[in-house]
């Protein structure tokens, strides 16, 4: 009894009563289940605890260690804020699958072996769909479908994965298990898609905007950083993740500096976020481990933050394109300087949360000798400057103004935000308080003067970079339009050609089924000419005909014995 | 009195002929032959079950020893296979008696009932008996009365069919004859116990060969093996359908079994199998006789004409099997001889049921049988699947070991053209039960509505050869058993 | 924390205003009216540019730590942020040139085509601003709202 007790089965339970009580209990349980199950969790001391033995295999559904706990109190915190942002909601289905997503993901981390990882890793993709299908347009229906498909794959390469290495090894342990077997390859390639590995990444792009309001709040939180926890447990120090993560914190910054939907630009920054991290997984080395884990703990809070910014917007407007909003300060003064946290958060202004992760995994990777990828990664903050901390505040509630006066955000929306912003500021301010969280213990003080001044040396001559090309109008004034992403060849042009050489095998397996039953035909022909009454094998012989036979036999029978 | 058992087996249906004949009145004659035939079988079960209790017996007839006197040989072979014909033989018996009623004249039926109590005689004798010449002699006593007995069907063409039977059957044995001729010339006794001592001491080889060579094919013709089968078909479709029953359910069976005790027993398995003949000859001839004969069959509008093909498929089945020469090989033969018997007699008799009601088999007109007479049609269905070989039927039973011997031995090809020909089955029964059943009748005639079932004196001895072949194929070991001992005693000679 | 609520409009006046005036704009938001006035940008524009060239001129006179080389050159930083910021947005503007296609280019299976679900949002104006306070939230909470539950529509 009391192993249902673990973080992940409170939540699952959770999710099972959910449906049965009154609204207002519904929205409650979003609330305090995330701080019943964030207090267990923490009473859990550090082991592997709630194995339970199924044919034969031991799954360990807690084991508890610094690196589990660190990705489980930010998946707590996380849930409990949008469950006060989505406090308007009385959708069951939005409500449910938000308690079964977040308890999934958080029985990932605590996941000490492959299989009960793999369980909780279908779980997150299958619950968190209906995040999205509870949007309840033909649009999100198909976007969904497409988002499952992948996350559902996902799970399929992990199965096989850890089947080929459970045929290996003899063991489903979850442990380090490096790129060293087909096994293991597979277990990366899975990571891979639900870390949004570059030309596995289209998933999170397509799908987060797609989802509700809320939802997107959820979405953004847990599936991509379990897979960083994934990767972190299972590949560190795997050097090619260094360069995957490389290119992937470069990648969607121009993809997300021209994109007109706010929400696919945050999908886009979270991208180039989880590109930071990854690099910090590929390092290695204590620091940049926990460079990742802090990275991702703060990214939770400020992606968080900045999806709820938007968000409000959308629920106050009905719309999340740039090209649409502006101006929006007046009425929505308390959201704007929410975002405007936010921006400075991702951008890692000092004092805020961004600067004390990042400043981490950039230093790891300066120490590490990797000095293309050091520069690759000071690239990409110049880029989130770019796509996120000037262009979302700006374009939302700045620039040119759209004429709207929408209503400030609901008041549980102000106070989730208002945490959240808190929370960026405090972990900026007082990083110690992150640093002990981390895996492994880090000796790291941000604070210097010199740090201090390089960054804002690269921010504030990116701003002023900005200013600059506004001023000489090369500055992008986004439009309603779609930028083609790598996905285009699955979403388009395959389905494209798909008809013609649909035709060309149809016109093949024709002219092939022709021809064959061409034959057929001849050789049935010859059988029922050989076979049917009256023909030759069929018919009454003759006397005749039967002696001929016989003598035939006979003197074959002869020869060969005489032979 | 149990010590004369072997004679009495013999001797009981031998002496109902005459009495028959006596009798004359239809009923009281068969009255009489029905209830010899059954003592008969009586007599071969409790024979079976001392065979398998004790062990081979041999008996002297008239008390002159072997080898100079005849002696009746019994093991469980030929034990088995005396049931078989005995058990067969009194079902459709009693089953005949409507049967006849309507197809034959009043007045021939006592020369009816004495020519099929003579056949049985001659098949009992055949099976029962250790001496070669005496094979000869009942050989002709079957054949003669079995000539007679398709004459007795109802369209002329019974007459051509009976009269090019006879032409082939009396060419068979006196190839048969001949054989016998050659091996006592080369051995100089007639004694089958004998003849398997004497014959690899024997000096003139050459005519041992001639022997084996004129016995082969004598017994060939007489099983029906493809492609000496041409008499076979019009036969079984012109006889009386009680004779068709019976003769598929123990003649070609009766000649199997000679050919098994002939190879097996008496030239002993190295002596045959040595020879190309099998392989050369024998081998192909079966597995070219289940595959084209399906497909003939296939194409058959008269449902007994579609059996009767089915049968010389059949019996490629047995004699594949046969020619495999392993124990499994030999086995699969023997319980397929058993099991088919058993089949194509129930099938034989749903389709003379069919007969008695509807007046012809001509498949396509069977629409919408099942509704008319559906005890006949279940019947046939269940059999049917039998003879397909699904699962739980006989049919499964023999086909799977015979599948097994030939992978067994690495035949490959063998295995796969087994296959193919019980798909064949399954398009040339399917067409059948899918007519009876699920085809609507297109004239509403009055005849096709309401049931017009076949009387029950024909339908309980049908659903008693269906019942038991029920029970062998749910029940696949008891009949296995048996005819692994058999195979055992062939492979290992004459004791 | 009481964000905006002290100064409640009253409704049937607020629909009327026009969009520009103060009443239109929520109180906290006056001190970033300065954004909307041209002459106020170019002095924030300027004070950005003097504040970049004093940051420019640490890097000469302050002798930096440096783990990277080349990190340590004069206004290294400055001019990454500078080149890079520049770099990202020519770039995408040339991607632009090829992977740009119509709003609608995925339609009927992408989001991009079709509106937010009405139903789903509270597209208030300012005019009509909800009288939400914590204090309203807590009490929603607590089952103790007699009349706010129907101001939260937005279930879907």
């Amino acid at each position: 009894m009391m192993n249902l007790m673990a973080p992940p089965f409170l939540y699952l339970i959770a999710a099972l009563i959910c449906p049965f009580l009154p609204s207002r209990w519904r929205a409650l349980l979003l609330l305090g289940i995330p701080v019943f199950a964030l207090m267990v969790m923490l009473a859990y001391p550090a082991g592997e605890h709630v194995v339970w033995s199924v044919v034969g295999f031991d799954l360990t559904f807690m084991r508890v260690d610094k690196l589990s706990t660190i990705f489980g109190i930010i998946f707590s915190i996380a849930a409990l804020l949008s469950g006060l942002y989505a406090w308007h909601v009385r959708d069951t289905v939005q409500q449910v699958a938000t308690l079964a997503y977040a308890g999934a993901a958080i029985g990932g981390v605590f996941a000490g072996d492959l299989i009960s990882l793999f369980l909780w890793w279908e779980g997150t993709a299958v619950a968190s769909v209906f995040l999205i299908w509870a949007r309840r347009t033909p649009a999100a229906t198909a976007t969904g479908m497409r988002y499952l498909l992948i996350q559902v794959l996902s799970g399929v390469l992990l199965l096989a994965g850890l089947l080929v290495h459970y045929h290996d090894t003899g063991s489903i342990a979850f442990e380090h298990l490096g790129l060293v077997s087909t096994g293991t390859f597979l277990i990366f390639l899975s990571f891979g898609i639900k870390c949004a590995f570059p030309l596995l990444h289209n998933w999170l792009a397509d799908a987060y905007p797609a989802a509700t309001i809320t939802g997107t709040v959820v979405l953004s939180a847990f599936t991509t950083k379990m897979a960083v926890y994934a990767l972190a447990r299972g590949y560190a120090g795997t050097e090619v993740l260094i360069y995957i993560g490389a290119v992937m914190a470069l990648f969607p910054i121009i993809l997300a500096v021209v994109e007109d939907d706010l929400q696919r630009v945050l999908a886009y920054s979270l991208n180039s976020q989880l590109g930071f991290m990854v690099v910090g997984v590929g390092i290695g080395s204590d620091m940049s481990i926990s460079g990742s884990a802090a990275h991702a703990f703060c990214s939770v809070l400020y992606q968080g933050l900045l999806f709820m910014s938007v968000g409000a917007v959308v629920y106050r407007t009905g719309t999340s394109r740039a090209s649409r909003l502006g101006g929006l300060y007046r009425t929505m003064p308390v959201t704007m300087l929410c975002c405007l946290v936010g921006a400075a958060s991702i951008s890692a202004v000092p004092l805020f949360s961004g600067f004390v992760s990042k400043s981490l995994i950039l230093d790891a990777s300066g120490y590490n000798g990797n000095y293309l990828v050091w520069l690759a990664l000071l690239a990409a903050s110049v880029g989130t400057v770019v796509h996120t901390s000037i262009k979302v505040p700006f374009t939302l509630f700045f620039s040119h103004d759209s004429g709207k006066r929408p209503a400030e955000a609901p008041v549980h929306m102000r106070l989730a935000m208002i945490i959240a912003a808190f929370l960026c500021v405090i972990i900026g301010v007082f990083p110690g308080l992150l640093y002990s969280l981390l895996p492994f213990s880090v000796d790291y003080h941000p604070y210097t003067f010199d740090h201090v001044l390089v960054q804002f040396q690269l921010l504030l001559f990116a701003a002023l970079a900005f200013v600059v090309l506004k001023k000489i109008g090369l500055y992008p004034r986004t439009v309603a339009s779609t930028m083609l992403d790598v996905d285009v060849i699955y979403r388009k042009w395959i389905p494209a050609r798909l008809p013609l050489v649909a035709r060309r095998v149809a016109d093949l397996n024709a002219s092939a089924r022709q021809s064959a039953l061409g034959l057929l035909g001849n050789g049935y022909g010859v059988i029922e000419r050989l076979t049917r009454p009256g023909a030759p094998l069929a018919r009454g012989w003759s006397v005749a005909s039967m002696m001929f036979v016989v003598i035939v036999l006979m003197c074959a029978v002869l020869v060969l014995n005489l032979l | 009195m149990i010590d004369q058992f072997p004679a009495l087996q013999i001797m009981v249906t031998l002496v109902a002929a005459p009495i028959c004949v006596m009798i004359r009145n239809p009923r009281w004659s068969w009255v009489c032959a029905m209830v010899a035939n059954t003592f008969a079988f009586l007599v071969s079960l409790v024979l079976l079950d001392k065979v398998l209790d004790d062990g081979v017996i041999r008996y002297a007839v008239g008390g002159w020893a072997a080898p100079s006197g005849i002696e009746y040989y019994i093991d469980a072979m030929n034990a088995a296979v005396l049931v078989l014909v005995s058990g067969i033989s009194a079902v459709v018996l009693l089953y005949a008696y409507r049967s006849v009623a309507k197809s034959v004249p009043a007045e021939k039926h006592y020369l009816f009932y004495t020519a099929w109590m003579m056949c049985v005689t001659g098949l009992l004798g055949i099976v029962i008996t250790g001496d070669a010449f005496n094979v000869f002699v009942f050989l002709e006593i079957s054949s003669l009365s079995m000539y007679t007995l398709i004459s007795f069907g109802q369209d002329r063409r019974a007459l051509t069919a009976s009269f090019r039977y006879l032409v082939l059957g009396s060419v068979g044995a006196s190839f048969i004859l001949i054989g016998i001729g050659f091996l006592y010339a080369a051995t100089g006794t007639l004694n089958m116990s004998d003849l398997a001592v004497r014959i690899p001491e024997s000096e003139s080889q050459r005519a041992v060969l001639v022997a084996f060579s004129f016995l082969t094919m004598g017994v060939l013709i007489k099983s029906a093996v493809f492609p000496l089968h041409a008499w076979l078909p019009n036969a079984y479709t012109h006889a009386p359908v009680a004779v068709t029953a019976f003769l598929a359910g123990t003649a070609t069976k009766v000649s199997l079994y000679v050919l098994l005790r002939f190879f097996f027993s008496v030239f002993g398995k190295d002596y045959s199998f040595g020879q190309h003949l099998l392989n050369g000859v024998l081998l192909p001839a079966a597995v070219a006789g289940f595959v084209l004969m399906s497909l003939v069959a296939i194409f058959q509008n008269d449902l007994r004409r579609m059996l009767a093909y089915s049968s010389v498929a059949q019996v490629g089945y047995i004699v594949a099997g046969f020619s495999l020469a392993t124990q499994s090989g030999l086995t699969a033969g023997i319980v397929h001889v058993v099991n088919h018997g058993m089949v194509k007699a129930c099938l034989f008799m749903a389709v003379g049921c069919i007969l008695y009601r509807v007046g012809h088999v001509h498949t396509p007109s069977l629409d919408n049988l099942l509704k008319r007479m559906p005890f006949t049609c279940v019947a046939f269905i269940i059999s049917g699947l039998g003879l397909i070989g699904v699962p739980l039927t006989v049919g499964f039973v023999s086909k799977f070991t015979l599948i097994q011997a030939s992978l067994e031995k690495g035949w490959w090809a063998i295995a796969a053209l087994v296959l193919l020909s019980s798909l064949m089955a399954i398009v040339y029964v399917g067409r059948v039960i899918e007519i009876m059943v699920f085809r609507r009748s297109r004239e509403t005639g009055p005849e096709s509505s309401g049931m017009s079932e076949a009387p029950l004196s024909m339908l309980i001895p049908l659903y008693v050869l269906v019942g038991v072949s029920l029970y062998f194929g749910i029940n696949g070991s008891a009949t296995l058993e048996v005819a692994g001992q058999a195979a055992t005693y062939l492979l290992g000679g004459l004791q | 924390m009481a964000m905006n609520s002290d100064k409640q409009a009253d409704s049937g006046v607020a629909a009327g205003a026009d969009s520009t005036g103060p009443e239109s704009m929520a109180p906290l938001a006056r001190y970033f009216r300065w954004t909307d006035n041209p002459a106020s940008i170019d002095r924030f524009i300027r004070i950005l540019s003097y504040v970049c060239v004093v940051l420019f001129l640490i890097d000469i006179v302050w002798p930096r730590y440096t783990k990277v080389p080349g990190e340590g050159l004069w206004g290294f930083y400055a001019i990454i942020g500078f080149v890079f910021f520049s770099l990202f947005v020519v770039a995408s503007r040339f991607l632009r040139l090829f992977t740009e296609r119509g709003a609608d280019y995925y339609a009927p299976d992408c989001v991009d085509a079709e509106e937010y679900p009405e139903s789903a949002t509270e597209q208030l104006s300012h005019a009509q601003r909800p009288n939400d306070t914590l204090s309203s939230l807590g009490r929603q909470m607590l089952g103790r709202d007699t009349n706010g539950s129907g101001r939260e529509g937005a279930s879907s």
